[in-house]
C-alpha cells in the first residue's frame, strides 16, 4: 500500500527552512550537553554536512581548545553508542 | 562459541577492556554518573550500553543524571535521523514510515511516546514532534498538533506510537484516536496518511489494516444523495414555514 502524494508544489523554500531548524535544534542540544550554551555558532547555512563536520573537526569552527576537546569526546561517545559500539564490543 | 579461546570464560580481550574503560570515562563525563557505578552496572552480566539509554532510571540516582542521559539519547537519535536524512527521501509507504520511526523509537521503550511526522506535499519530512506519556498511555493534545501542522504548512501527517508491552496490536482507543485525528485534519485539508504502532521489531499500520478511512463506517447505502437532498429540502421548507409564521405573528 502506498501513501497518496499531493499535486500541489508550493513548499520548497518552506521545507528547506524547516530542515535547517532541525539542524539548529541538534546544535542547541550539543551545546547543552557539552555545557557551552553560550557558544556562538550557527550551522544553519551549512546544513547537515556542516553539523557532521563540526562533530568530526571542531577546530575548524571553534578556536577554544577546551571546547574542541569536549566536542571530540562527545563525537567519540556518539560513535560508541551507535554502530561503533557493536564493533568495539561494548554492547 | 568462544571467539577468544586463550581467555577465561567471561574475560574480555584487552582491547575491549580498554574500550569499555574509555566508554565509562566518556559516559561519566557527560552524565556525571560515578565511573565505579557505571562499571558495576555493565559488569553484572545483565546490562549493556543500550540499557543505559533505554532504562535510564536503572542507573540514574537523581534528576540531573536522568536528564543528562535523556539528552544523550535524544542527540544520538537526532544524529541518526540527520545522518540518514536525504532531501529526496520520501515516505511513500508504511515500510518507509516504519524505517523512519524505528530510529526514533528504538531507544524509547520505557514508556509510551507519541510521534507526529509533518510532511510536505512531496511526502518529505519537514519536522517531527514527540510527546511522552506514562508506561501505558500518552495524552494527545490534538489542538497542539493542529497548531504545529498549520504553522509548518504541513500537507500530510503520519502518526506513530510505541507499545512498551511489546505487542503492536492496536487497541480500541488507538483506533478511535486515529479516526478522530483523521476527522479533525480533514477540515484543514491535511491528510492523515497513517498511524503506526511499533513494538520491539514489529509494527502495525492502521492504513494497511483498516484502509484510508481507518475503520470509520461509510454512511449507510440507504442514505444516498437523493435522500440527503430530500431531507435538506424538507428542513428548508420547515425553516421557511417557521419564519413566515414569526412574521405573521409580528404583524
Amino acid at each position: 500500500m502506498r501513501y497518496p502524494e499531493s499535486q500541489e508544489r508550493l513548499e520548497t523554500e518552506k521545507g528547506k527552512t524547516e530542515m535547517y531548524l532541525t539542524v539548529r535544534s541538534v546544535l542547541e542540544l550539543i551545546k547543552r550537553i557539552i555545557d557551552e550554551e553560550n557558544l556562538e555558532l550557527d550551522l544553519t547555512d551549512q546544513g547537515i554536512e556542516g553539523l557532521l563536520s563540526f562533530l568530526n573537526n571542531p577546530e575548524e569552527y571553534v578556536e577554544d581548545a577546551g571546547i574542541c576537546e569536549k566536542v571530540r569526546a562527545l563525537n567519540e561517545l556518539l560513535a560508541m553508542l551507535g554502530e561503533g559500539g557493536v564493533t568495539l564490543g561494548i554492547r | 562459541m568462544n571467539y577468544w579461546p586463550c581467555l577465561e570464560r567471561g574475560e574480555l580481550p584487552l582491547v575491549f577492556v580498554d574500550c569499555q574503560k574509555r566508554f565509562i570515562e566518556l559516559f561519566s563525563r557527560f552524565t556525571c554518573i560515578d565511573q565505579q557505578r557505571l562499571a558495576d552496572y555493565l559488569a553484572d552480566g545483565k546490562h549493556n550500553v543500550i540499557d543505559l539509554l533505554q532504562r535510564p532510571h536503572d542507573i540514574a540516582n537523581n534528576e540531573r543524571e536522568l536528564k543528562a542521559i535523556e539528552e544523550l539519547r535524544e542527540l544520538r537519535n537526532m544524529y541518526d535521523i540527520l545522518k540518514s536524512y536525504d532531501r529526496d527521501f520520501r515516505i511513500k509507504s508504511p515500510q518507509d514510515a516504519y524505517n523512519y520511526f524505528r530510529a526514533i523509537h528504538m531507544d524509547r521503550q520505557d514508556k509510551e511516546y507519541f510521534t507526529a511526522l509533518f510532511l510536505n506535499t512531496k511526502n518529505i519530512v519537514i519536522d517531527v514532534k514527540i510527546t511522552s506519556g506514562t508506561i501505558n498511555e500518552t495524552k494527545i493534545y490534538i489542538r497542539e498538533i493542529a497548531k504545529d501542522a498549520l504553522f509548518k504548512n504541513a500537507a500530510a501527517l503520519i502518526f506513530c506510537h510505541n507499545h512498551p508491552s511489546g505487542d503492536p496490536t492496536p487497541s480500541q482507543e488507538d483506533i478511535r484516536l486515529t479516526q478522530r485525528l483523521n476527522e479533525v485534519f480533514r477540515f484543514f485539508d491535511i491528510a492523515v496518511c497513517d498511524h503506526l504502532i511499533v513494538a520491539n521489531e514489529s509494527y502495525v499500520s492502521l492504513l494497511e489494516r483498516f484502509g484510508s478511512n481507518f475503520g470509520v463506517m461509510e454512511e449507510p447505502a440507504e442514505y444516498g444523495i437523493g435522500e440527503k437532498i430530500a431531507r435538506a429540502q424538507e428542513q428548508s421548507r420547515a425553516y421557511s414555514a417557521a419564519a413566515r409564521s414569526r412574521e405573521e405573528i409580528a404583524r
